[in-house]
């Protein structure tokens, strides 16, 4: 009976959400009908569609269609967890949009660090239906003593673009907090929404944690239609460029780009993004006014500005790095340009997803290449996305630092009993393989500040209290009010190097740039930055202080992290499509990219090789002054480099010598300035392959302990070590200052096995040598043909590091005159 | 140039910079040391983050060595002998109280920012010390004539060498030959330290026994 009744229940309910589609004239997707059954059935899991198919309609329809009584409650009844600020507006447009159909009661408001503090105490005395916030702010809400309260009778949690937020520390950030959430509400549903990825499964247990029965999954088979169309070289070219060269072709885009039409630019660097704006605005100055550069360094306001002009249609054209891959969502653009390559599949779609935001719509993309051999890598992506296949997304695992900063969040805000934390936390996913000993040891840490300091009474970060009713349990709390305002201004995992604000001499601020960069400016420099060219007049306080200049300059700010080495996946089929350039005779796998690759490839061959799928190819080249070797392993740029400093040092054993390295997604090279016999490879081929040392020799091949210092930093930071913001500018504050290399020194003296210390370890392993990858790429090697040729002029496919080189000897010369006199050479 | 210490005359006076953070005046038999921080990491534990005391410890044992060796009839520290007036246990403050009588040698204190609202029996303190033509200071004294040197700490100068993602740093000596001064390296273990002007004259302390000349 009870059955019968909840089914009806359930259908009217449906019918009901149909209604509002039918209202505005929209005809419901399978997979959306489909996701509003299993909610209104109690069931969690994840959704997972690809961008701009109407996946929050499917999401969010089943818990609106719930809420009953909205103005009676107390409590937040929706949660919408997404990843970015600027996407939280036009959520709460489309939510609001749907709440008035069901009951214009329902209230939806958004908590984030632009929240104003009266929103914010407002929202915790009458709480709306539906809070919109994102990761961080949770955090925080969760050191609140009002969090209880707040949360009381939440029904639901939804999480946007859950891919997004999974490849970071912030994943780790979120499964924490839902744990918590989990742990103190009864029969609370939970549903994230994802774009198209390689392991749902894993991402879907992540979401429900891991003793939830099986997380339902639903797909749908929506295959949004993307169509690629590569910028081809004009002329019948023989020689790839590379690097920011690509300029050179803006005639050739330019030719093909819609004054008229709104169009997005992605570059992958903010200096590259500097370097297109600049040659934009001067090739079009007609546009001057409706061009805008776009990039996470520039002001906020400024990139506001941007934004809304896009939206309002005054600016037409913008030159954006990732800054804009998500968020801001105006509407469909009509242009989207990739410039260089994507490195990864993921971000190519989602980049041409922008173009049309309608289920159905057919994405359009524009790629220009930075160096012909990108075309092998479009050509190979057009393969991938014809096989349906999607990358994988990896959550980091065992993150101590973000465990610690939760921790503490927890006992600023209404404290927690270890043994039910410990429960909690190790139903997460990224945390169950969490053993005793380390959850013992972190407790220690908060409470004693570790092993070595138990005997030092003033250090408490932690305190016990007894439970009022039963003194056999106890609650950790964080007593010190000061500690508490330190602990909230620090919440978060995005840390930061050391930024200099730009300002202008009036004050206008302009944005930030890396200290490192600031720190090499001399008096009167100038540089060329947030499109503007800035002349430097002096530094103070954090802030460089710069008036407009005339001058011309070529300095260029460059951002540290704006490297990205293609994905594992990409590579798989990037060799394949290497493999198939043997047969370009062969009509069958023809493709525009492929066929203007024709000449290169074709030089390639007479020089060299290219190299089949059981073929690994080398390349000698020996000049008057220097040595060159050129290895070819096609495994992205992060192992190429590893492998590089590993043959390297394996070298150096063989016989004394000095090596410059260079290295790209395609392979690596190694030169020296001395007549070197690389051939040696070939009688040692069983050295320079072998991987039972390769731990050891890594870390003796690369300065390990700066490596890991580095990592070291962002994980004091996260895990409350060292202060990312003063609250207050005090003396106090002043002399709490200490750097986090001085925190490694000490750590690493006085105490051993300090799980933070062994975390930066292991994360310089992991995500930076990436042991685990050159480990398998060497071992793949192994099994392959090795070709060694001996070349007389570079090949089109040693072109690329040959360059790399000149551009890391030389700074500021311009480097297109020494690439041209290269060619020169090359084509005699 | 590789050295156990570097000999520096200044009018007629020697100074002798040596790798264990101090400098030595022979002809007075001064022994000179700065920014000690003792007490720091107690600080930094009363604020809820954790570092072990054994700085403190190694601080006062390293100090023992250098009167032992050198047998300073004065030991004058330039400054930021505590880190915070807050973080001075009894324990502290009786050890630092009890030094002159167990190193058996007069101690001096310019004192230094950090070492506000303390108060220290058996040490004497000034705001800045002259003697001759040299003045000892904690934070750089503005100087009227060019033929006097100050001599002075607070900025804790050090050398930072940087070569393809390798980075290495030294505590130094640092040189203003425009403005003769001289900045001693920070003694105390638990302190960190700030590049200084390319135009400084820097002698860098590149083991506890080697000193170079740069």
């Amino acid at each position: 009976m009870k059955n019968i009744t909840q089914n009806s229940k359930q259908k009217n309910l449906i019918s009901k959400i149909k209604q509002f589609f039918f209202t505005n004239r929209w005809e419901p997707l399978p997979y959306q009908i489909k996701s509003w059954e299993a909610f209104l059935n109690g069931k969690n899991g994840i959704i997972q569609v690809p961008t701009g198919c109407g996946k929050t309609y499917a999401a969010l329809m089943g818990p609106l269609a719930q809420i009953e009584n909205p103005k009676n409650n107390k409590s937040v009844n929706i949660l919408l967890i997404t990843p970015l600020k600027a996407l939280s507006n036009d959520l709460k447009n489309s939510i609001q949009l749907a709440a008035l159909h069901f009951n214009k009661d329902i209230t939806v408001e958004i908590r984030n660090g632009d929240t104003t503090p009266y929103q914010k105490k407002k929202q915790l005395a009458k709480p709306p239906n539906i809070l919109i916030t994102t990761p961080e702010s949770l955090s925080l809400l969760l050191s609140n003593k009002e969090s209880n309260n707040l949360f009381k009778e939440l029904s639901s949690i939804i999480i946007d673009e859950w891919h997004e937020l999974m490849g970071s520390k912030r994943g780790n950030q979120c499964e924490l907090s839902l744990s918590w959430l989990r742990g103190n509400i009864k029969n609370l549903q939970i549903w994230a929404m994802s774009a198209t990825i390689g392991n749902i499964e894993e991402a879907a247990r992540a979401v429900v944690g891991m003793s939830a029965i099986k997380p339902k999954i639903i797909s749908t088979n929506i295959q949004k239609e993307i169509e690629i169309l590569s910028v081809l070289p004009e002329e019948e070219t023989t020689f790839p460029w590379s690097g920011h060269l690509g300029i050179r072709s803006h005639s050739s885009l330019l030719k093909i780009l819609d004054k008229n039409k709104s169009t997005l630019l992605f570059t992958n660097t903010r200096n590259q993004s500097e370097r297109w704006y600049q040659c934009l605005k001067f090739f079009l100055p007609e546009m001057e006014d409706k061009i805008a550069l776009h990039h996470g360094s520039l002001d906020k306001e400024d990139r506001k500005r941007v934004e809304k002009g896009v939206k309002d249609g005054l600016i037409k054209w913008v030159v954006c790095t990732s800054s804009l891959d998500l968020g801001v969502d105006f509407q469909p653009v009509d242009q989207i340009v990739q410039i260089g390559s994507a490195k990864n599949l993921a971000r190519l779609i989602q980049r041409a997803g922008r173009s049309a935001h309608r289920p159905g719509g057919k994405s359009k993309i524009i790629f220009m290449p930075t160096n012909s051999l990108e075309l092998l890598e479009i050509s190979a992506m057009r393969r991938i996305i014809k096989s349906g296949i999607s990358e994988e997304i990896r959550l980091p695992e065992l993150s101590y630092d973000v465990l610690l900063q939760h921790l503490i969040s927890l006992a600023c805000g209404n404290g927690f009993d270890p043994t039910i934390e410990k429960e909690r936390i190790k139903n997460c996913w990224s945390y169950r393989n969490l053993t005793d000993q380390d959850w013992n040891w972190c407790l220690d840490f908060l409470e004693y500040g570790g092993k070595c300091l138990k005997a030092y009474p003033k250090y408490k970060k932690i305190v016990k209290e007894e439970s009022q009713n039963n003194n056999e349990k106890f609650k950790y709390f964080v007593k010190d009010k000061s500690l508490i305002r330190m602990h909230k201004f620090n919440i978060g995992t995005i840390t930061s190097d050391k930024f200099v604000n730009v300002k202008y001499m009036k004050g206008k601020s302009l944005g930030n740039l890396e200290e490192n960069f600031a720190s090499k400016l001399n008096l009167g420099d100038t540089f060329y930055f947030a499109g503007k060219m800035l002349q430097f007049v002096r530094i103070r306080d954090m802030t460089l202080y710069v008036k407009k200049s005339t001058k011309k300059s070529s300095l260029i700010p460059a951002w540290v992290g704006g490297q990205m080495a293609i994905s594992d996946l990409l590579c798989e089929s990037l060799r394949r499509e290497i493999d198939i350039c043997n047969e370009l005779d062969n009509f069958d796998y023809l493709n525009p990219e492929l066929n203007s690759l024709r000449p290169i490839l074709e030089k390639q061959k007479v020089l060299s090789n290219i190299p089949k799928k059981d073929e690994f190819l080398i390349e000698i080249y020996k000049t008057k002054d220097f040595s060159n070797l050129f290895v070819f392993t096609l495994d992205g740029k992060f192992v190429n480099e590893g492998i590089a400093f590993l043959w390297a040092l394996r070298f150096t054993k063989l016989k004394q010598s000095t090596f410059s390295i260079t290295s790209n997604d395609f392979g690596f090279g190694l030169t020296t300035s001395e007549d070197y016999d690389f051939s040696i490879i070939k009688k040692e081929a069983n050295y320079f392959f072998d991987n039972k040392r390769l731990e050891e020799d890594l870390e003796n091949a690369i300065n390990f302990s700066e490596l890991t210092k580095r990592r070291f930093k962002n994980i004091a930071q996260i895990s409350g070590l060292v202060n990312q913001n003063n609250p207050t500018k005090t003396k106090t504050s002043s002399q709490l200052q200490i750097s986090s290399s001085l925190f490694y020194d000490v750590f690493t003296k006085y105490e051993e096995g300090h799980l933070l210390i062994k975390q930066s370890h292991q994360e310089v392993k992991e995500y930076q040598l990436e042991n685990k990858r050159i480990s398998r790429s060497l071992e793949r090697l192994k099994n392959l043909k090795i070709l060694i040729n001996e070349i007389k002029t570079p090949t089109p496919f040693a072109f690329p590091l040959l360059v790399e080189r000149l551009k890391n000897t030389l700074s500021n010369e311009s480097i297109e005159k020494r690439v041209e006199k290269l060619i020169k050479i090359y084509s005699d | 140039m590789k050295k156990s210490s570097f000999k520096f005359y200044w009018e007629d006076t020697l100074l002798e910079m040596l790798p264990s953070r101090a400098l030595f005046l022979p002809e007075t038999k001064e022994l000179l040391i700065c920014d000690i921080h003792l007490g720091k990491a107690d600080y930094f534990q009363q604020n809820g983050i954790p570092l072990t005391n054994k700085s403190d410890e190694n601080n006062f044992a390293r100090i023992k060595t250098i009167v032992k060796k050198y047998s300073p009839e004065n030991l004058l520290i330039l400054g930021d002998l505590f880190h915070s007036k807050y973080s001075i246990s009894k324990a502290l403050q009786k050890k630092v109280e009890d030094l002159p009588e167990i190193l058996k040698t007069n101690i001096e204190l310019v004192l230094g920012n950090h070492d506000v609202g303390c108060d220290i029996k058996n040490i004497k303190t000034f705001d800045v010390k002259k003697n001759k033509n040299i003045i000892f200071s904690h934070e750089p004294f503005n100087l009227t004539n060019n033929k006097t040197l100050n001599i002075c700490g607070h900025y804790h100068p050090k050398l930072y060498l940087k070569n393809n993602g390798d980075k290495l740093s030294f505590r130094c000596f640092a040189m203003d030959m425009h403005k003769n001064v001289l900045y001693l390296p920070a003694f105390g273990d638990l302190t960190g330290g700030y590049p200084c002007k390319k135009s400084f004259k820097k002698w860098a302390i590149v083991s506890d026994e080697e000193i170079i000349e740069t």
